[in-house]
């Protein structure tokens, strides 16, 4: 039989105040047989529903356990027990009920049998089964006194989900050895991950090259690399010729490993102690890894002690300590980390430290952002909004004091997780039916419960009537976003909802200027002149520039255009300078000239003068033919020519 | 002139030149005369730019020392207050852990670069795929097949928003509840107008009542989160702490274990007061004056970047990188820290602890057996001449058993088949 086989009998209340969760239930006893016939091919499960009495199921469920497996089973016995211990438990025959318990405790601690009881708190139909689920509760109590026996309140479906490990995975040591104090104080301590992330699986690449009739075919691939020159793509590097480059500046520097082991960093394995600081000093998000926990070596009580008295100290004067780690000989990598006191809550359970890796110089950026008190008063918030967004915090609570903590990560379930067994074990039965949706207990974590949401409806709606947004019109609705709001909740509808009071009035568009608008003509040009992504733009801007000066002189009425066309011309003759293009704004000019006593522009030449608007000379841009002096005399000039 | 200016500092940008503008005499600086036009920047960005201008300032003058980062935001997320109440927050990566640059495998011969080209090979054909879209898990006998498409629908249970569920007192979150580094939010107003002010006052609302958000954050790899509001921390060299709020990410049940509650059966002493209160001396005398998380620098990494250095610049030394992490041996032989170490020792260890450990140095009971192991195998090993039956290839004829005691005796893996037992011991005598 092998070392890590687990033999689990699962004791089911099926009794009439169970039936509203036996969904979940059934949810939660599915997932731990999924899991376990993918990752424990050899543990076996057994079931006992019982509708009546804690105590006769659990001595079913041993029963079971020790006719089934005797003495010589050598892997890990567990009962599983579900119920909401709402039916009464009898008096025995002889004895009490504690002696019972502590008969069958004695049982279990022989054959080595560990009890997990999930009590599940439903909403109580009548006061007086209060009574008997605080004596069922004693009694369940009562066996983790004597046992290896955890108990668990779970206040929901969603929290039933997540109440047992489905995946059972064995423990094993990162570290043994002293936790070294100083040179002559050490305590013996076994070190364990707390924490590791349980990963989506990883699934093989199916082949479909074999005939699907063979029996023997694998179906599976062979994934294989090759390292080629970038010259000659034909010749393949073999393994030993291939050796590490590292970059340094722009140079690629080859590294064989040889040379890397031979001066690379080597420090002894060790965990020494640097020093105590207050707790405060370290803050949350400097956490940078999953987790370890120090635990004192098992059976030395001298080590219990030390771990026990140094933990409760640690706690008394809210401190904590800085510690350095190497778990391995020959380990190139060195832990700095803050142990932090957990004192246990239960008589069996020894004191232990948690360990939280701290980061080094190198891996902190330290980005400065404004501070809030410096932004505008416009984007503060005034005291209305302030005291809506406090009663939304009070109230959207999710420990309310002398209730159960909601969504406590220790019984929250991974629902990516769930969502794929439960379709894995869909497939299998119908290979082609379509994915399941996610449940209902599960969308409690993805989103808020809309039940908790509607008893904290007024909340939620005087924060959302002070704070006004809206969507920046500077900014185009990425197709992204629009998609996200179409099939989003009401979102949309909010936003449209709200007014616009106190927006700032924006300046230009950012959308890039393809044509004269009559609203804003010497912006446009400008901004037309200045577009670098195509050549044309310049000439199509002088071209459109100077449609739009003919266009008002000729829809001109008394001259009443004529400043206008003045300015327009101004910046003409500015954006012609820049971009050395004179001979297109003198030809216009000329143009304008001929054209003058159709147009009546005698005004307008006037104007023109005054403010000392000429042709463009070759000081100005080379490509010009007009020198300072025609230039200066322009309108006079031409008059007299053309006399 | 002006505009000439202007122009050419338009192409600059459009080319990808940055333009940082750090004004040196903050008070009469007045942005929107030349530099606003110049910077390109509108409406509410010109009454911020002294603000940022003078922290960028700031930053050049802290960042000199290391290797720099842009602040470059990770992402922007819509945050989902509650139906229909969303803003937007910019996401940044403050704290990553740093790894000596990527590899870059070189032929050895040449030291050009490699080109690594996957294949798939169809281990039932020999042919090979491009890119298989079917991937299959064994489950009871079968292979039970989904299409990458399926796999991603399963994997996104959510929209990528960061949903808010709820409040809680700061006590409830644990120090286990940590799988990798947090993530920095500070609101932006850039598609969503007002955010900044409503993330504001969720701020300083969760900060006066101590209090951190539950919300759900769906992107590739969902997880429950905590926002905890960290309020801005200042010295006269600069910023500290900004101000905003730290996505930490939460464990699922999947991903707690409780090794602590393993070995249950032995009887558990309980500390007294005294010991307590000697481990309390104790802290008192080693209390770390003035520690700052990541004081230190990474010993690994900087040997890393010297050996890099020396090789590159074909230097014969290595520089000697100190190990700061070490702890202060100096310190820790100051003679009051010594007498606290030994009175919590003798507290909870007793008067003669280091007599009772050299007197227990006896081998374990794993290792006692290991040794008479070792002891009767070298003794029934000897009554064989095994170079005899070497030579006259009468091995085979000797069982596993057998073999094996030659095996032990020689500290040889015993494991294999009996041709590799007998291999390995005719490697053994040199045959």
């Amino acid at each position: 039989m092998a070392r890590n086989k687990e033999s689990v009998v699962l004791v089911l209340d099926v009794g009439p105040t169970m039936h509203g969760i036996l969904p979940e239930v059934e949810c939660l006893c599915t997932m731990l047989v999924l899991k376990k016939l993918i990752y424990g091919k050899n543990d076996e499960v057994g079931i006992v529903l019982f509708g009546t009495e804690v105590l006769d199921a659990l001595v079913v469920g041993m029963d079971m356990l020790i006719k089934k497996y005797g003495p010589t089973n050598k892997g890990k016995l567990r009962l599983c027990l579900i119920t909401d211990a709402q039916h009464p438990t009898k008096e025995p025959d002889e004895g009490s009920k504690i002696d019972q318990v502590n008969t069958i405790g004695q049982l279990m601690k022989k054959h080595g049998v560990r009890l997990d009881c999930i009590v599940v708190r439903v909403n109580l139909t009548k006061a007086v089964q209060q009574n008997v689920i605080g004596e069922n509760v004693d009694l369940l109590n009562q066996f983790a006194r004597n046992t290896v026996s955890k108990i668990i309140h779970v206040n929901g479906p969603t929290a039933l989900l997540g109440a047992i490990r489905t995946r059972s995975i064995s423990p094993v040591t990162v570290y043994r050895g002293d936790l070294e104090l100083s040179s002559s104080m050490k305590i013996k301590v076994w070190v364990y991950k707390k924490t590791t992330e349980e990963k989506f699986p990883t699934l093989k690449k199916y082949s479909d090259k074999a005939p699907l009739n063979d029996k023997l075919s694998t179906h599976e691939f062979k994934v294989d690399y090759e390292y080629k020159s970038l010259e000659n793509s034909h010749k393949t590097v073999p393994p030993e010729q291939r050796i590490r480059g590292y970059r340094y500046g722009p140079q690629v520097i080859p590294i064989s490993s040889a040379e890397l082991e031979a001066v690379k960093f080597t420090p002894e394995k060790s965990v020494k102690l640097l020093g105590f600081t207050d707790a405060s000093n370290i803050m949350r998000h400097y956490y940078m890894k999953d987790v370890y926990v120090f635990t004192p070596e098992p059976g030395n009580s001298k080590s219990i002690l030390a771990v026990s008295s140094l933990a409760r100290a640690m706690k008394e004067m809210n401190k904590a300590a800085i510690l350095r780690c190497v778990w391995r000989q020959g380990q190139s990598s060195v832990i700095i980390g803050v142990l932090t006191p957990n004192v246990s809550s239960a008589d069996n359970i020894p004191d232990s430290f948690y360990l939280n890796v701290l980061p080094f110089a190198e891996d902190v950026r330290e980005f400065q952002f404004p501070s809030f008190s410096n932004l505008p008063s416009s984007r503060q918030p005034n005291e209305l909004q302030q005291y809506a967004s406090d009663n939304f915090v009070r109230m959207l609570d999710l420990a309310p004091p002398g209730q159960d903590e909601l969504l406590k990560p220790d019984l929250t379930p991974n629902p990516v997780l769930q969502r794929f067994y439960q379709c894995l074990d869909l497939r299998w039965k119908y290979p082609d039916g379509e994915l399941p949706q996610l449940g209902a207990s599960l969308l409690r974590i993805t989103g808020a419960d809309p039940y908790f949401l509607s008893e904290q409806m007024f909340e939620i709606d005087s924060l959302s009537k002070q704070f006004e947004l809206r969507d920046n019109p500077k900014k185009r609705i990425s197709s992204k976003r629009f998609r996200d709001r179409t099939s989003g909740s009401n979102e949309g509808e909010a936003v449209a909802k709200l007014e616009a009071n106190d927006i700032p009035s924006l300046c230009y568009p950012s959308v890039a200027v393809e044509k004269i608008g009559d609203s804003t003509p010497i912006e446009d040009f400008n901004e037309m002149l200045a577009r670098r992504d195509s050549t044309k733009w310049v000439g199509k801007a002088i071209k459109e520039m100077k449609d739009y000066i003919y266009g008002l002189l000729e829809n001109s009425y008394k001259g009443d255009n004529h400043p206008k066309a003045v300015e327009c011309l101004i910046a003409l003759r500015e954006g012609c300078v820049l971009e050395q293009e004179p001979k297109k704004f003198n030809e216009f000019l000329n143009y304008l000239h001929d054209n003058s006593k159709t147009l009546d522009l005698l005004n307008f030449f006037g104007m023109l003068s005054s403010k000392n608007v000429t042709l463009i000379t070759k000081d100005e841009a080379a490509d010009s033919d007009v020198n300072f002096e025609e230039a200066r005399s322009f309108p006079v000039k031409k008059e007299s020519i053309s006399q | 002139m002006i505009r000439t200016t202007l122009q050419r500092a338009k192409d600059a940008q459009e080319l990808g030149i940055m333009i940082e503008l750090l004004p040196m005499s903050r008070r009469e600086f007045n942005v929107s005369i030349f530099y606003s036009d110049m910077l390109g920047l509108q409406g509410e960005e010109v009454s911020q730019f002294l603000i940022t201008a003078g922290d960028r300032l700031e930053d050049m003058t802290t960042q000199l020392r290391k290797r720099m980062f842009p602040k470059r935001k990770v992402k922007s997320i819509n945050f989902v207050i509650a139906n229909g109440f969303c803003i937007q927050v910019n996401a940044y990566a403050m704290v990553r852990s740093s790894v000596p640059g990527s590899i870059m495998w070189l032929d050895s011969v040449t030291n050009l670069p490699l080109k690594i080209e996957r294949s798939f090979i169809c281990t039932d054909t020999g042919a090979v795929v491009q890119q298989p879209r079917i991937c299959f898990q064994e489950f009871k006998g079968e292979m039970v097949k989904f299409t990458m498409e399926e796999l991603s629908e399963i994997k996104k249970i959510s929209d990528d928003h960061l949903h808010l569920l709820g409040f809680k007192p700061l006590a409830c979150l644990k120090d286990y509840h940590n799988l990798k580094p947090a993530t920095f939010l500070y609101p932006s107003d850039e598609d969503i107008l007002g955010s900044t002010c409503a993330f504001i006052a969720l701020h300083r609302s969760m900060l006066r009542l101590q209090r951190f958000a539950v919300a759900f954050y769906g992107n590739s790899n969902p997880h429950l989160v905590a926002l905890v509001a960290q309020d801005e921390i200042a010295s006269t060299c600069g910023q500290l702490e900004p101000p905003g709020m730290h996505m930490i990410y939460l464990p699922y049940s999947d991903d707690i274990r409780y090794p602590e509650e393993l070995h249950l059966d032995a009887p558990i002493p309980c500390a007294t007061v005294e010991q307590v209160k000697k481990a309390g001396a104790l802290i008192k005398r080693m209390d770390l004056k003035d520690f700052s998380v990541c004081q230190f620098s990474n010993p690994s990494l900087q040997r890393h970047y010297g050996i890099l250095q020396a090789l590159a610049l074909g230097e014969d030394d290595i520089p000697i990188v100190k190990d700061e992490t070490l702890p202060d041996e100096e310190g820790m032989a100051r003679p009051g820290l010594v007498r606290a170490v030994e009175e919590f020792k003798v507290a909870v260890y007793g008067e003669n602890h280091d007599q009772e450990e050299a007197a227990k140095g006896n081998p374990s009971q794993a290792s006692r057996k290991r040794k008479a192991i070792f002891e009767v195998a070298l003794k029934e090993s000897a009554s064989y001449d095994w170079d005899e039956l070497a030579e006259n290839g009468k091995l085979k004829d000797l069982t596993v058993m057998e073999l094996k005691t030659y095996l032990t005796a020689h500290s040889l893996p015993v494991t294999g088949k009996k041709e590799a037992l007998i291999s390995r011991i005719l490697t053994h005598l040199g045959k």
